[in-house]
């Protein structure tokens, strides 16, 4: 403890002493410190340290660890006397939106070799404000045991998790907390339209057993055989089975490649020992370290691929990976906060009522199964509708006035905006709500029907 | 709410008792009468609370017996005894009103609702808070507090109360006032009583009968009045009043038992135990000592000392002086009546003691 | 005005000087967040239409009740562990009474969301208990399902605040109070529930308000259990979401404050006047009795049965902390020491930051809560009660409210020498500890000032003694019991605060032991180090709280015999 206090105060000292000195911090020679705010786990960042470190010995980091959200909540609060040097963290939505604060600084990296794009999606920021430093995709990962003792079979595509025997058995984090999960959302409606998007999504929903308020949450899940699958990115299900636990991962057809993410803080104290941060993340060397068993990132320089262990995907050889959906980020963009808004109405908050009308209809159905009888079947597609119907529609969704409402920051003051977010999400609850017990009871009258 | 005739009295065999190692009671027998007002009397220390608390149940468990009337309590819990305890702080709950604090008994008792209203009213009464009867004790006075524990606790008909220093936390002139009534409570309801206090006067004005506790034993049982004129023992002779106690012999001098001391006083003891003792003190009460100034002519059965006056006391009815005879310091009390000079320090006197005022303690 | 002319100076310029420390460092920071909740989403203009949506919302009202549907279970779940242990401990004799008693608080110590891992993977669903339970008989009990888990989590770790509570009350009460009930004819069941709860009842609501309001704030538990419908997990996610200007968040806030001053104030109110165990004393605490061999058996098998369940996360923990892999099986597949050996090489900083901070922070909140406790008992400053008032009011702030409000505030204030914003230099965590941990510390302190007999100040400055003087040469050592008490409390659980930390952590280097911990649960592999480090945690505040315990102990045996003098006079 008292070693800890004079090393504070010998920095201290020494700062000051500098100041005295009118001493200028020497413009060629690289800072000794370099403050990374990061959502990633002492696993990765202790590893990737660890090889920096040894790379650039004169060079200290300090990794402040900070959930993406609360990361940013960090940027902005601090921006007024920032002390940050970098960002680092997945989902490149909580890029998008420090770009959008203009919290971010321009870099050209001097690394070559890395293409423009994984599966369909580019792996810089066009902007140039953020670089992308590895690949996610998005899958399903299960509990070996659990299948097991369940008598689970393995699935192979998101429709697959809407069938009656995976009821009660999955795990997902709520869109709003995980930029992953909101691009999975994302992805499957920009694949499947927003409609039949949403419908697959609530028939998923109805299946899950829970919503994790932490990205983490799911993966813990099914490690810990909470539940037995889960939808999560895929470095999780690649670490954890690194880690021994009997689990296993895989992508579904409609999926997103998506990159992982670095950028230089506006106003960095120490500019030059983070550009050289993300000079060596992208050279061979730091993007073999994603290859840790503990890391297992799919890394964004093809040819690091030769020294991945067996078995590990390579988006750039295997096109079926993230392939499938041309991923429109704008769209995404646009209606990001609507989309999340929607899910934790819809889903999150309302998951015992649809797990409830789901399990109704899924009764229902197994009762009508190898029956004829057309009421109790109208009544059963009236229910599944009720479940599936939207309180907007995909244009609403999208409607730049609307979306205002959800924003904390308008573009022009003159945004016209009509109504509140809590107004509008609780016009949403109850029609959803509603429509979860219609549907519930139609679903307990047409089985009654048999 | 009288139990007159129900009296029952109290009876200890052999009572042992200890908390740890500590040997607290040794070897009490007693027996207290039916509608006696019994005293335990004793310093701090002696053993009489905890004497109290046994009968009453409370404590470690004794060797020995208590029966109270004809039934051995010994191992009894507390709640099956019967037997009413006030205790020295009143302990009246504070979370109760006075009314609920005196039904408590009655109710745990399954009375029936009216007669508990009846009895509890009627028990106020007797102690005069009726009109207090919905306030809480911490809006009573302390001597409001003592009544109502007085009354809660005979509301109950115990068929012996008992009492641990009741009248400690009062003030000096409550504490007259408030040990009449309990006097005469306990006569109007014949109830056997036993009584804890250091203080001898209280004990003297209350009591049937005291017992003197010293170190867990009992050292004499008996009305006031005899253990004030004849105390067995030192302790005794000293814990009931002031005493002169001069240590000598006890010879036999022509057929008669004579008192003897170290500087050659002397005196005949008349009604002593015949024979020769070495080793006894003679107890004289200040009162018994007539001060006179220069010296008086020697009679039968009355001795005379010289001496002067060291100290000199004014006690309002009596001068207290304290005048050194040889090797003796004896205290002499004079009733002191207005306009009468009392002596002066160093004033050589005369000290008379009519010799069969004089008791011999052998121990 | 009077009492300052009768040469007060000195109360009131520290009375002024706490006033001022308060202001800063609890209301502005909090009014600075919760503002928010007043302004119009879209103008800014100062509106209650938050509030009006608010009660609009049937998520928020079911959200409202069902926060006080798991505070209220909370309570009589707490109840149900608290009564026993401390009424058999205080009744009778017992070998191992303060291991007991140590060991009953030792749930405390330990991050409500690390319980919930460790609780999940005994209880839950697939735990080891229903994995067994099914296999036995093929059923499974949904102890951690929706509410009932966190009900049971909090309970289980708040439950300590009522037998500290309560325990203490019954020592308070006089003997002779229980003695005159047996003597008229009470006992057993009856005798408890008519004269001993009641007397006890002033500390037993105290413990209970606490636990009320803890459950009723807390955030951890319902977001590691995935419930959201609960007031501060909502309050939370829309505060934290991604550029979203919900002003819900904060109006949550504003209710949760408001209905946690509330109950503060009721119970304050349910109490007024009640302060039996002062009224009437000398008695030296209940008698304690000797149980027969029986009793005894049963009292053990209450008490071992109880102190299983509140410990089964310390449990749960300490074998996570030496498994291997652990999915979906009764215990891990196999065990090692490798997790501790990481945690040992990497994180002794995060061991030395957490002494560091808890111990400052327990140290200003026993300098402050005796101040604070002689300014508003023994002066008659006016206003004096709102020391009290806003100091307990810290109660009523959720920690991630107070840490928003210190980046809010202190963000752009330079410390100088140092140079670098208050808002990211340590101290200004073991200032936020101070300031959340000064209401046990300051209950502590005014539980010790009420029983120092004025007459022995009196005493002391008819010799000569000045206040200052007074008050360091006599209050302050009598009330010395309840101030290492007030420490231990402080301390035990400013070591295990995340809800503030988290958001003030600012560089890893000053990051404490929860937040360590909280990191590596955050990792596949990391789940086994973090229940090591979660270990170490408890294992070094436990040390810390059992040595205190026995300080308190000899210094009450010790003090025992002035007081009586005190008390007899």
């Amino acid at each position: 403890m008292l070693k800890h206090m004079q090393s504070r105060a010998l920095v201290a000292g020494a700062v000051l002493a500098a100041a005295l000195l009118g001493l200028p911090i020497q413009a060629g020679a690289m800072e000794d410190k370099l403050v990374i705010v990061t959502s990633y786990p002492p696993d990765t960042t202790d590893t990737v340290k660890k090889a920096f470190e040894a790379k650039h010995p004169g060079v200290q980091i300090e990794m402040l660890k900070k959930q993406t959200v609360a990361g940013i909540k960090y940027l902005q609060e601090t921006a007024g006397n920032n002390a940050s040097d970098m960002f680092w963290a997945s989902s490149p939505d909580a890029f998008e939106v420090l770009k959008g604060s203009s919290l971010l600084q321009k870099y050209e990296t001097k690394v070559k070799g890395i293409p423009e794009k994984v599966g369909a999606f580019p792996i810089n920021d066009p902007d140039g404000y953020y670089k992308g430093f590895a690949a996610s995709g998005y899958g399903i990962m299960w509990n070996t045991r659990y299948m097991k003792a369940k008598n689970l079979p393995v699935p192979a595509t998101w429709a697959d998790l809407a069938k009656p025997i995976y009821h009660g058995h999955v795990g997902i984090s709520a869109a709003s907390r995980s930029g992953t999960t909101h691009l999975t959302v994302e992805t499957v409606l920009q694949g499947k339209g927003w409609d039949e998007g949403w419908a697959l999504w609530k028939a998923i929903a109805g299946n899950f057993k829970t919503v994790t308020e932490r990205s983490f949450g799911v993966p813990d899940g099914v490690n810990s055989g909470q539940f037995g699958l889960g939808i999560v990115i895929d470095f999780f299900g690649f670490s954890s089975k690194a880690s021994g636990f009997p689990v296993e991962f895989l992508y579904p057809p409609v999926t997103t490649l998506v990159p992982a993410n670095i950028a230089i803080v506006k106003n960095a104290p120490h500019p030059k020992a983070a550009a050289a941060f993300i000079e060596f993340l992208l050279s061979p060397d730091g993007q073999e370290v994603l290859l840790d068993p503990k890391i297992m990132r799919l890394p964004v320089n093809p040819a690091t691929y030769a020294k991945a262990p067996k078995g590990f995907p390579n988006p750039f050889k295997d096109s079926s990976i993230g392939a499938a959906v041309k991923f429109d980020l704008d769209l995404s963009k646009d209606r990001y906060n609507v989309v999340n808004s929607l899910f934790d109405v819809m889903i999150t908050y309302r998951l015992e009522d649809l797990q409830a009308a789901t399990r109704a209809i899924q009764s229902a159905e197994q009762a009508l199964s190898g029956k004829g009888n057309a009421q109790a079947e109208k009544l059963i597609k009236e229910a599944k509708a009720l479940v599936a119907k939207m309180p907007i529609d995909e244009a609403k969704a999208t409607d730049k006035d609307f979306n205002a409402i959800f924003k904390t920051k308008r573009k022009k003051a003159s945004t016209k905006v009509e109504g509140r977010q809590a107004e509008i999400e609780q016009q949403w609850d109850s029609e959803v709500k509603a429509n979860y017990a219609k549907a519930r009871e139609l679903a307990e009258k047409a089985a009654s029907m048999l | 709410m009288a139990s007159g005739a129900g009296a029952v009295g109290v009876t200890i065999e052999d009572l042992n008792l200890s908390f740890g190692s500590t040997a607290v009671l040794k070897g009490i027998g007693l027996h207290i009468e039916p509608g006696e007002l019994f005293t335990f009397l004793g310093p701090s220390g002696s053993g009489k609370s905890t004497l109290l608390r046994a009968i009453a149940g409370f404590g470690p468990e004794p060797d020995g017996k208590i029966l109270i009337g004809a039934d051995d309590v010994t191992h009894l819990p507390p709640w099956q005894r019967h037997v009413g305890m006030v205790f020295q702080s009143y302990a009246l709950w504070p979370h109760m009103t006075v009314r609920s604090n005196v039904a408590f008994g009655l109710e745990e008792r399954k009375a029936p609702a009216r007669e508990i209203g009846d009895r509890v009213d009627r028990a106020l009464d007797l102690v005069g808070l009726l009109s207090y009867a919905d306030r809480r004790p911490s809006q009573l006075s302390g001597g409001q507090q003592q009544r109502v524990a007085l009354a809660r606790t005979i509301v109950v008909e115990p068929r012996v109360l008992l009492l641990d220093e009741p009248l400690s936390n009062l003030d000096a002139n409550l504490r007259v006032e408030m040990r009449r009534e309990i006097l005469g409570l306990q006569r109007k309801l014949s109830l056997t009583t036993i009584f804890v206090t250091h203080d001898q006067e209280e004990a003297n004005t209350i009591s049937d009968r005291i017992a003197v506790l010293d170190e867990g034993v009992i050292q004499q049982v008996g009305s006031p009045m005899q253990l004030y004129d004849e105390p067995s023992n030192r302790f005794v002779a000293n814990f009931l009043g002031t005493a002169n106690l001069i240590d000598g012999d006890l010879r036999e001098i022509g057929g008669k038992a004579v008192f003897t001391a170290a500087d050659g006083l002397s005196f005949p003891v008349e009604g002593a135990a015949g024979g020769a003792t070495r080793g006894c003190t003679a107890m004289v009460r200040p009162q018994s000592l007539r001060i006179a100034a220069g010296r008086a002519p020697e009679r039968g059965g009355f001795v005379a000392l010289s001496g002067n006056v060291e100290h000199r006391e004014f006690l309002g009815s009596v001068i207290r002086y304290s005048v050194r005879t040889g090797e003796h310091t004896l205290l002499v009390d004079e009733t002191h009546q207005a306009g009468q000079p009392p002596f002066g320090v160093g004033d050589a006197v005369v000290l008379g003691l009519e010799s069969r005022q004089a008791r011999i303690l052998i121990e | 005005m009077k009492a300052i002319a009768r040469g007060h100076w000195g109360p009131a310029g520290v009375a002024i000087a706490i006033g001022l420390l308060l202001l800063v460092f609890l209301v502005v920071p909090v009014v600075k967040v919760v503002y928010v909740a007043f302004q119009h989403p879209h103008t800014g203009a100062l509106t209650l239409i938050n509030f009006i949506d608010f009660f609009r919302t049937s998520l928020f009202q079911e959200s409202f009740f069902n926060s006080l549907y798991v505070a209220i279970m909370s309570v009589a779940l707490s109840s149900a562990f608290a009564l026993p242990l401390a009424y058999f401990t205080t009744r009778f004799n017992f070998a191992g009474a303060i291991a007991i008693q140590t060991l009953g608080i030792v749930p405390l110590i330990m991050p409500p969301f690390v319980g919930a891992v460790a609780m999940l993977l005994l209880f839950g669903e697939n735990g080891s208990l229903n994995l067994l339970l099914n296999d036995w008989f093929g059923v499974t009990i949904p102890l951690m399902r929706g509410l009932n888990g966190v009900i049971l989590v909090e309970s289980i770790h708040y439950f300590p605040f009522i037998l500290i509570n309560l325990s203490a009350a019954l020592n308070n009460i006089d003997r002779a109070m229980e003695e005159s009930a047996q003597n008229l004819g009470a006992s057993g069941v009856r005798l408890f529930r008519r004269i001993v709860f009641p007397l006890a009842m002033p500390g037993y609501v105290a413990g209970a308000s606490l636990v009320f309001l803890k459950v009723f704030d807390d955030l951890g538990t319902p977001l590691l259990l995935n419930v959201n419908n609960m007031l501060a997990p909502q309050a939370y996610l829309r505060i934290s979401n991604i550029g979203i200007s919900d002003p819900m968040g904060y109006v949550i806030s504003v209710i949760l404050v408001a209905f946690s001053l509330l109950a503060l104030w009721t119970s304050a109110l349910a109490l007024r006047g009640k302060d039996y165990a002062t009224v009437q004393k000398g008695g030296g605490g209940l008698a304690k009795r000797d149980l027969r061999f029986w009793e005894k058996i049963g009292c053990y098998a209450v008490i071992v049965l109880i102190l299983l369940l509140v410990l089964s996360p310390h449990f749960g923990l300490f074998i996570l902390s030496l498994g291997t892999i652990w999915s979906f099986s009764v215990l891990p597949d196999a065990y090692t020491i490798d997790h501790y050996m990481r945690v040992f090489s990497t994180s002794s900083e995060y061991i030395t930051n957490t002494l560091l901070y808890a111990g400052l922070a327990a140290a200003i909140d026993v300098v402050l809560g005796t101040a604070i406790a002689y300014v508003v008992w023994r002066t008659k400053l006016i206003g004096r009660q709102w020391l009290d008032y806003i100091a307990m009011g810290a109660l009523a702030i959720p920690g991630v409210v107070l840490g928003i409000g210190y980046l809010r505030t202190f963000y752009d204030f330079n410390v100088p020498i140092i140079d670098k914003p208050l808002a990211s230099w340590w101290v200004i965590i073991v200032i936020a500890l101070a300031i959340r941990r000064l209401p046990y510390a300051l209950r502590a302190c005014v539980a010790a000032l009420q029983q120092v007999s004025v007459m022995l100040e009196e005493a002391a400055e008819s010799l000569g003694a000045s206040k200052r003087r007074t008050v360091i040469r006599i209050v302050v050592p009598l009330m010395s019991g309840g101030i290492v008490a007030g420490f231990v409390t402080s301390f035990a659980t400013a070591a295990v605060e995340l809800s503030a930390t988290i958001m003030l952590v600012s560089a890893e280097s000053d990051a404490p032991l929860a937040f360590g911990i909280y990191q590596y649960m955050q990792s596949a592999a990391g789940r086994g180090p973090g229940a090591a480090l979660g270990i170490v945690a408890v294992v070094i505040v436990g040390i810390a709280t059992y040595v205190s315990h026995r300080i308190i102990a000899r210094k009450e045996s010790e003090r025992a015999p002035e007081l009586a003098i005190a008390v007899g006079v």
